[in-house]
């Protein structure tokens, strides 16, 4: 085992629909994702790539293939067992929806450690909030929040948990272009100083040219 | 280990069969007792009301043979015993009727079930501190292997009989493996890095380097009218500014990448090296009619490392002016955001191909129109500004401009 | 169709779920309202047909009228209708006895005898007869034959001398069971035979009378203007006899409708409260939806339309179904009325046959316009606020909307560390007046059950029964009052030569089981206040001394008062009808005693609250020692015979065949009356359960709707929530705890307060002495059976709500993203 490719994805299928209908959205792909790397997919919508996030989280079954987190097959967990393995190594930052609308600031960044029943360390998510620039909206609800403050949040979520690999969907698509910039600095100062992997989808080539490895996806296959 | 078990096992059966004698006695004299005291009464009747001894022997008879025990030793009774003896033909002995066996199989039963259960907690207890030793055992094991520079073993929890903590540890372990496996591989990368950077600084300079050696023998070597081997002497000179420039960059390059160099953020004016940075592209710039604007709003006060920030935003300036045509301009702008500033430079140049807006930071990477316009140039310059903004914790970005032209995005953390 | 009629449609399908549960909601309810009225108003219908078919139909009789009076009897206004009896004779026949009568067609009619075949005599020789007198007089005819016939005829006041005469039949009449087995048969002769027969002037006739009045009044009230009749006419009432059965069989309670209206009431409202409850719960997603509604150009008026017909398109379907569901129900219960009363009695049997034949229709066209209406109401009453609050949505407002109008407040203090319990607190919180909504429609049924259930656990049969008899078995004489066939069934009669006498107590006492013989006495009262009715005075022997002083209500006597006979205790009943019978007013009593009547002053002392057992509608109490001295003959009146067990079989089988041989004897016995009790209460008991059952399970659709449309308002929350990894069994947990907060919630409110309400109704009841409830009993089982049934709904509930958040989120945020 390869320590140091934490994400493989082994001949990935997944098929929408049949006969005309038929929509290829992961066509026989295959990745491998090194650890502590900023890895960007881009490709057009329609292009597969969110379904390919999607089956990378674990958050879909493929009608075939493997994918092989840590070098476990997230896949041959059972249900429970996958949902605990998301919880503690992957973290996910979405488009939009991402924070509970009745909980506060704070009590969203500590919703995957409440889930995973670990003690909050308060100095640390204190430590993050600062980091994010959110450390006086700590009880603030979301339905206050901004678009770019809800994402900071949001990335503050994602390592909170302190997963081995973060998986962003486009986090920057509704923002405008200063707060875009402000997300995308976060998010990668953030991974770098604490050494995680962060796999993010976008369409937009002036975020990708961020990363450390662009994949590019058109109709379910890399190109 | 089965040596120990044994013993144990050997401990409980002496056990249970220490309990089982004990009740069994027991149960005897009980019932001896109890049959006697039956007897005892039945006795005196007899003695007191000969009249019911028929009534008694009957009962007798249901209960099918009785002896009596030396328990009995009151005269009367005797007496009574040898007169039913002699006139009945009955002999009274001890026996046992069904209640009483079912005593002793009830009795025997939990004497055994609580034997069990008592063993089996304890034998639980011993496993339990086995598997314990054993998963100390695992772990002594696995670090040692660390020690020797393996990281592929890892003790794995069952799933579901370890316990929470077990998993915890074993999860630690793992992820310390990991962080010794990166910590060889970015050794190993570094060291390849090293190497790549000695190949390709010393591809770089063979080129100017040949031509210089070409013009030198062109000079030294003969036939040539004293204007042209001015011409060659000039030409010389400018390959030598050339490539002292290239090395320049190179060291710089160098040192910043083997760390021999560190960016050390302080606190300090933006408006400065903002300042500093543009001051350093003024000449150029006016040389092409290219006015520099700047917007920024009153200072600020950011933690960064001004010579290399310069030195970055120098660079910046520097492709903006030296890609754009004359009479355009460049703007510089900076903007203040939550937890960062961005700073903005747009110009109305050339532009950069979509394709190659990922590929400009590479290292020694020039674009086809960017190697058309202007021949000189290493492609280092994106490649080290970005390097250093990502060492400040900033980022830089490409954007085409919609008519024509590039505005590059930087920031840093404030 | 009209746009607003499709687009309704659509909508309809659309909210696919939460019209469903309305429709469902909408069924039970129109089942309920066809229900009620229809087995009301069959219930009443087949006991009229039973019962005008079992008995005779004539209200009272009129005995010794003489030809003038008859006539204008015959014309008074209050007389509905009137047949004219003479009694001509007797046969002359050894073992049985055949009374020669003349009836008139009406008469017939009124009595039901009319003849089987053939018809009734008019010629002089003309006879007619059954099979048992065919028997009797050891001849066979037919239609047409002659039979010879021996009889006596009345005359001068007696039977006289004996004739013999050849008639010719000319009808058959059926003999009843009773008739064969007594021996006692009526052949019919004809007017002029009659009128041969007998002189003139003593030719008198008996009147059989209906009296005019509705169904709905008493029988008292009955029998007072029968008596008014006679009196206007100069009939002596001994002369009366009234056909009580028949009048108490055909008593309709007249409170019957308005009970009947009460509960429609109640359906209806449960009905709307649970359809508008539904609504409220989902109205903030429809608010976008309405908004580009009206963005696009549609009237405030349409939008309300929309609403209005989008609930009449369920309603069309689910009311239809509700009526279906009814209309079987309906005839189910009809059909097996019979069924549910134990016993054996004329009645039954004719009621059953009046069933089994058919005779009474099951279906009521009116009932189902009825409940159409009324539903159909409901569902336009519970509109009504959507329908304003969804055409009152601004544009813009609207398409702004992010799913969840949230007056939210903008900080809040949180917790520190989280888990599923405190998530779900929260976003109960966040969703407070929905969830008191929810919680507040289900508790008013709950409520509505407890109370009900306590009341009927209250009623416990076996004290019911203690109630109406004192004692395990209770002997009486055969006591009837202006019955001239039986003249010796008179108490005064009786009294003189009473059964109940010291060997009789004697015999019962020393039978295997019996404890002791408590003996009450009694005599015929009247009292000015009470005019033409007549009461008994009780007396109560020692025994009951301490109940008696126990139950007094007003006023204050010791039983040692009682004994002196100057003083009385006077039951509430009286008190009731005759305000004047209260505490300190002196009586004057006529005292009936064996042939001799006289009066007695006495004071009432008190007035008391007695079980049905002690009084045996005697409500005037003395000391039995009073009563007996103010006797000169046995008047004994009750046996009461206090046994180990309530019920043993043997010795009811001796007491029974005692009963039987004396012939002037009757037994009650406690097993009678508890079983009778226990059957009436599991019927009463069975039909309100069922019928809270249902409100219960309309409620239930409430619970549902606001789950459902809890999980769905959230749906990409929790698809988010499943995303950073809550569990399936995290997820289960947390809509768990939501369920169980809103059964907790509905619990504690249906069962607390249901049970605090139940105990005022529980003393209410028992004032009005409803099911004879006396003690309280908390209605455990109720309790426990909702909650059971409550927590398996919601556990059920919750799994499905998993199954489907599971399925549904996942594809949904696919689909969501692409």
């Amino acid at each position: 085992m390869d320590t140091n490719i934490i994400l493989q994805l082994e001949n990935l299928v997944k098929y929408y629909g049949s006969g005309e209908n038929l929509v290829r959205a992961v066509d026989h792909t295959s990745l491998e994702v090194e650890r502590g790397r900023f890895t960007a997919i881009v490709g057009r919508s329609g292009s597969g790539k969110s379904t390919l996030l999607h089956l990378i989280g674990g958050l879909d079954r493929p009608d075939e293939g493997r994918v092989l987190i840590d070098g476990t097959d997230i896949f041959a967990l059972k249900d429970e067992r996958l949902a605990q393995f998301r919880r503690k190594k992957i973290g996910f930052v979405f488009q939009d929806y991402n924070l509970i609308a009745s909980l506060n600031v704070w009590e969203n960044l500590v919703l995957p450690l409440g889930l995973d029943n670990r003690r909050v360390d308060v100095a640390e998510v204190n430590a993050i909030l600062q980091k994010i620039g959110l450390e006086d909206k700590k009880n603030a609800m979301p339905n206050v929040l901004s678009g770019g403050q809800k994402q900071r949040t949001a990335i503050a979520r994602a390592l909170v948990s302190k997963p081995a690999i973060i998986l962003a969907d486009e986090p920057t698509g509704n923002l405008d272009s200063q707060t875009e910039m402000e997300v995308m600095s976060l998010l990668k100062n953030c991974v770098q100083e604490f050494g995680q992997t962060l796999v993010m989808i976008t369409h937009d080539e002036t975020i990708a040219q961020m990363a450390d490895r662009i994949i590019e996806i058109e109709d379910g296959k890399v190109v | 280990m089965d040596g120990k078990s044994d013993k144990k096992l050997t401990k409980y059966f002496a056990a249970y069969f220490a309990f089982a004698v004990l009740f069994s006695v027991f149960l005897f004299l009980m019932e001896s007792h109890h049959q006697a005291g039956v007897l005892q009464r039945e006795l005196l009747l007899l003695a007191g009301h000969p009249e019911l001894e028929a009534e008694i022997i009957g009962l007798w008879e249901t209960y099918d043979n009785r002896e009596l025990a030396a328990l009995m030793q009151e005269q009367g009774l005797d007496a009574a015993v040898d007169t039913i003896a002699e006139k009945y033909g009955y002999r009274m002995w001890f026996g046992a009727d069904g209640t009483f066996w079912i005593f002793w199989c009830a009795g025997m039963f939990i004497g055994a079930a609580v034997t069990a259960v008592w063993g089996g907690l304890a034998w639980r207890r011993q496993h339990k501190k086995d598997c314990f030793e054993e998963q100390l055992g695992q772990v002594c094991g696995c670090l040692l292997q660390f020690q020797r520079g393996e990281f592929g073993e890892i003790p794995t929890a069952q799933a579901g009989s370890a316990s929470e903590e077990w998993m915890r540890l074993c999860e630690r372990l793992r992820e310390l493996g990991i962080y010794f496996v990166q910590l060889k591989k970015r050794l190993h990368d570094e060291e390849e890095s090293m190497k790549a950077l000695i190949t390709d600084i010393s591809h770089q300079l063979k080129t100017p380097l040949a031509s210089l050696r070409i013009s030198y023998e062109l000079m030294t070597g003969g036939e040539l009218t004293t204007q042209e081997r001015q011409e060659f002497q000039i030409q010389g000179e400018k390959e030598l500014q050339k490539l002292e420039a290239l090395l320049d960059e190179l060291v710089n390059l160098s040192r910043l990448e083997t760390h021999m160099i560190t960016i050390k953020p302080a606190a300090a004016s933006l408006k400065e090296t903002i300042a500093e940075a543009v001051g350093q592209v003024y000449m150029k710039a006016r040389s092409k009619e290219i006015a520099i604007g700047v917007e920024m709003e009153g200072d600020i006060v950011v933690c960064h490392d001004v010579k290399w920030t310069v030195e970055a935003f120098a660079n910046v300036l520097e492709n903006a002016v030296k890609y754009s045509g004359t009479h355009t301009a460049v703007t510089l702008r900076v903007t203040l955001l939550a937890k960062n500033v961005l700073i903005e430079v747009e110009d109305e140049g050339m532009g950069i191909a979509k394709e190659e807006l990922a590929k400009i930071y590479q290292r020694f990477y020039r674009g086809e129109r960017a190697r058309e316009l202007v021949k000189e140039g290493a492609g280092v310059g994106l490649y080290l500004t970005r390097m250093i903004m990502e060492r400040q914790g900033g980022t830089i970005s490409a954007k085409r401009r919609a008519q024509r032209g590039t505005v590059f995005k930087m920031t840093l953390p404030r | 169709m009209k746009m607003t009629t499709r687009v309704a449609f659509d909508n309809m399908k659309y909210h696919r779920s939460k019209n469903i549960l309305i429709g469902i909601a909408i069924m039970l309810t129109t089942f309920l309202l066809y229900v009620v009225p229809s087995v009301g108003k069959g219930m009443i219908d087949t006991q009229n047909a039973a019962v005008n078919k079992a008995y005779p139909t004539w209200h009272a009789m009129y005995r010794d009228v003489d030809a003038d009076t008859a006539q204008k009897l015959v014309l008074h206004h209050d007389i509905e209708q009137s047949g004219l009896m003479v009694h001509v004779g007797e046969m002359m026949l050894g073992k049985a006895t055949v009374s020669l009568m003349y009836l008139d067609e009406s008469a017939a009619g009124l009595y039901r005898v009319m003849p089987e075949r053939g018809r009734l005599p008019e010629a002089e020789d003309e006879i007619v007869v059954s099979q048992g007198i065919l028997e009797a007089l050891g001849q066979q005819a037919d239609i047409g034959d002659t039979v010879r016939v021996p009889y006596q005829v009345y005359r001068d006041g007696g039977l006289d001398y004996g004739q013999e005469k050849e008639f010719r039949v000319c009808g058959f009449l059926a003999d009843s069971d009773l008739s064969r087995e007594q021996k006692v048969y009526t052949a019919f002769v004809s007017k002029p035979f009659a009128k041969m027969e007998i002189p003139q002037e003593q030719l008198t006739y008996r009147i059989l009378a209906r009296v005019n009045g509705n169904n709905g009044v008493m029988t008292t009230a009955f029998e007072e203007q029968i008596n008014n009749i006679a009196h206007q006419f100069g009939i002596d009432e001994k002369q009366i006899r009234i056909n009580d059965d028949y009048l108490w069989a055909n008593y309709i309670d007249p409170s019957t409708v308005p009970m009947i209206a009460g509960l429609m009431l109640i359906i209806m409202a449960a009905g709307i409260i649970t359809i508008y409850s539904i609504y409220y719960v989902s109205i903030n997603q429809r608010v976008q939806e309405f908004g580009r509604l009206k963005a696009i150009g549609a009237t405030k008026r349409q939008l309300r339309q929309i609403v209005l017909r989008e609930g009449l398109w369920v309603a069309a379907i689910a009311i239809p179904a509700g009526l279906l569901l009814g209309t079987a129900a309906v005839k189910i219960v009809l059909l097996n009325l019979g069924n549910f009363a134990t016993g054996v009695s004329v009645y039954l049997t004719v009621l059953r046959q009046v069933i089994a034949d058919g005779e009474v229709p099951t279906v009521y066209p009116w009932a189902y316009v009825l409940a159409v209406a009324i539903a159909l109401c409901s569902v336009y009453l519970s509109l009504l606020k959507p329908m304003r609050t969804l055409s009152g949505v601004s544009e813009v407002e609207a398409m702004r909307y992010r799913g969840g109008a949230k007056k939210a407040k903008a900080w809040r203090k949180g917790f520190t560390e989280l888990n599923i319990w405190r998530l779900t607190m929260r976003n109960l919180a966040d969703n407070k007046r929905k969830s008191a909504v929810t919680i507040a429609s289900m508790a008013i049924t709950g409520v509505l059950l407890m109370v009900v259930a306590t009341v009927l656990s209250c009623a416990s049969p076996k004290l019911c029964a203690d109630n109406t008899i004192l004692g395990a078995y209770e002997l009486s004489p055969i006591v009837e009052q202006n019955n001239r066939e039986h003249p010796e069934r008179e108490w005064g009669k009786i009294q003189q030569d009473n059964p109940l006498n010291e060997t009789l107590k004697a015999q019962l006492e020393h039978l295997d089981g019996v404890q002791r013989v408590d003996v009450f006495s009694e005599l015929h009262v009247r009292t000015d206040v009470m005019e033409e009715d007549w009461n008994y005075l009780n007396g109560v022997p020692e025994e009951y001394a301490q109940e008696l002083e126990r139950d007094i209500i007003r006023g204050a006597v010791t039983y040692e008062e009682l004994k002196s006979g100057d003083k009385v205790i006077v039951d509430s009943i009286l008190t009731c009808w005759y305000p004047e019978l209260d505490v300190g007013a002196k009586v004057k009593l006529t005292i009936q005693d064996g042939d001799r009547m006289f009066e007695k002053e006495v004071e009432i002392a008190a007035v008391g609250n007695y079980r049905m057992g002690l009084s045996n509608y005697a409500f005037i109490y003395m000391a039995k020692e009073a009563v007996d001295a103010l006797s000169d003959y046995n008047s004994s009146r009750y046996f009461h015979v206090i046994a180990d067990e309530k019920y043993e079989p043997a010795l009811a089988r001796t007491l029974e065949e005692l009963v039987l041989d004396s012939g002037n004897l009757e037994l009650r016995t406690w097993q009678q009356q508890y079983a009778y009790w226990k059957n009436n209460m599991a019927v009463v008991g069975c039909a309100c359960y069922v019928f809270l059952g249902i409100l219960a399970a309309c409620s239930v659709m409430n619970l549902i709707n606001t789950m459902i449309n809890s999980v769905h308002v959230r749906r990409k929350e929790l698809g988010m929530l499943q995303a950073i990894g809550m569990s399936d069994r995290q997820l289960g947990k947390m809509l768990r705890l939501e369920a169980l907060f809103y059964t907790f919630g509905t619990l504690a409110v249906s069962v607390g307060l249901g049970s605090l309400l139940g105990y005022p109704v529980f003393l209410y009841a028992k004032a009005e002495k409803m099911l004879e409830i006396t003690t309280y009993r908390y209605p455990f089982a109720a309790a426990v059976i909702v909650s059971v049934t409550l927590f398996a709904v919601q556990e059920i509930l919750t799994l499905a709500l998993v199954k489907s958040v599971r399925k549904d989120t996942l594809i949904e945020r696919v689909r969501f993203r692409e």
